[in-house]
């Protein structure tokens, strides 16, 4: 059973995975494995394996593709990437997301 | 050889996860759940590749770390276009999934089909290879229309070169034979008339 601290976190984190994921994917391709692992350490993910029905329906969106690359440790690794319809997505969320969060911020000191 | 990325994959920790994850996801979109499961499994490969035999208390921990078989089936779309967010998402997947079973059909039926099946096999394979370096869901199927669309070509090439030989084989003797006799006919005919 979830705390009610976990409970909001759950949902919030529902509400902005995807433009995580998409802002991971930012600055270069990454592998699942890969992928997981950041979220995880940024405390965005608590379970690795929830990413993966999540990336499968960015791809059917289109926002996200993905490719077959060599791995020097093994065998070939399927990469993920932003397509241009997903690195519009993620601008048009940054740019909603800061002024929407500092709304948050100021209601909460505003209401203390 | 290339053992240890199966040899983490063919702990039985691993496969009973993954046949648990596959069952678990019965009811989410067939496209999301086949993207899942082999996402998880490309992700276990990764995690336990570079053990040549992991133990199971690293497997566990990997396990433990992609969360249960549930938590990620909670994550998925269910398989009803129930949900508004991904009706446009849902209508591209029978087209994805048409495909494949569709071309491996054409593939067998090019079988029975003694001259334009080779040309159905070419047209099969030509597709199926497009298909699988665009990295379709349905390798299986795809591979099998390949397979099969092969064996059309090598029964058409046997069949071509076959005819090709006996009609060579017996035309000579025809075209060969029927020479002379007209030529030596005519000189026949030439010398008893005058």
């Amino acid at each position: 059973m979830d705390s009610p601290d976990d409970a909001v976190l759950t949902q919030l984190r529902k509400g902005v995975l995807e433009y995580c994921v998409l802002a991971c994917l930012r600055q270069r391709p990454a592998y699942g494995l890969e992928l997981a692992t950041q979220l995880t350490t940024a405390r965005l993910l608590t379970s690795e394996g929830t990413l993966y029905p999540l990336l499968s329906r960015l791809r059917k969106q289109g926002l996200v593709e993905s490719t077959w690359q060599e791995s020097t440790s093994g065998p070939p690794r399927r990469y993920y990437q932003l397509t241009d319809h997903g690195t519009q997505a993620l601008a048009t969320f940054a740019d909603t997301w800061r002024p929407f969060s500092a709304d948050v911020t100021a209601i909460l000191e505003e209401t203390r | 050889m290339t053992k240890a990325p199966q040899t983490g994959l063919s702990h039985p920790l691993v496969v009973a996860y993954l046949g648990d994850l596959d069952r678990a996801l019965a009811s989410a979109d067939p496209q999301e759940r086949l993207d899942t499961v082999t996402a998880v499994t490309e992700h276990l490969t990764d995690a336990l590749g570079d053990e040549a035999e992991p133990t199971t208390e690293q497997v566990r921990a990997v396990l433990e770390e992609l969360g249960s078989v549930e938590k990620i089936a909670d994550a998925a779309t269910p398989a009803s276009p129930a949900s508004p967010a991904w009706a446009s998402s849902t209508e591209e997947q029978p087209r994805g999934s048409w495909v494949a079973p569709a071309l491996l059909a054409t593939a067998i039926v090019s079988l029975v089909l003694p001259l334009l099946g080779g040309a159905l096999a070419i047209g099969c394979i030509v597709t199926a290879v497009v298909l699988l370096r665009g990295d379709s869901p349905r390798r299986p199927l795809l591979i099998a229309t390949i397979v099969v669309s092969s064996v059309t070509l090598v029964i058409t090439a046997v069949l071509v070169l076959g005819t090709l030989a006996f009609t060579s084989f017996g035309g000579g003797v025809v075209t060969e034979s029927s020479g002379p006799v007209v030529s030596s006919e005519a000189i026949v005919v030439t010398g008893t008339n005058p």
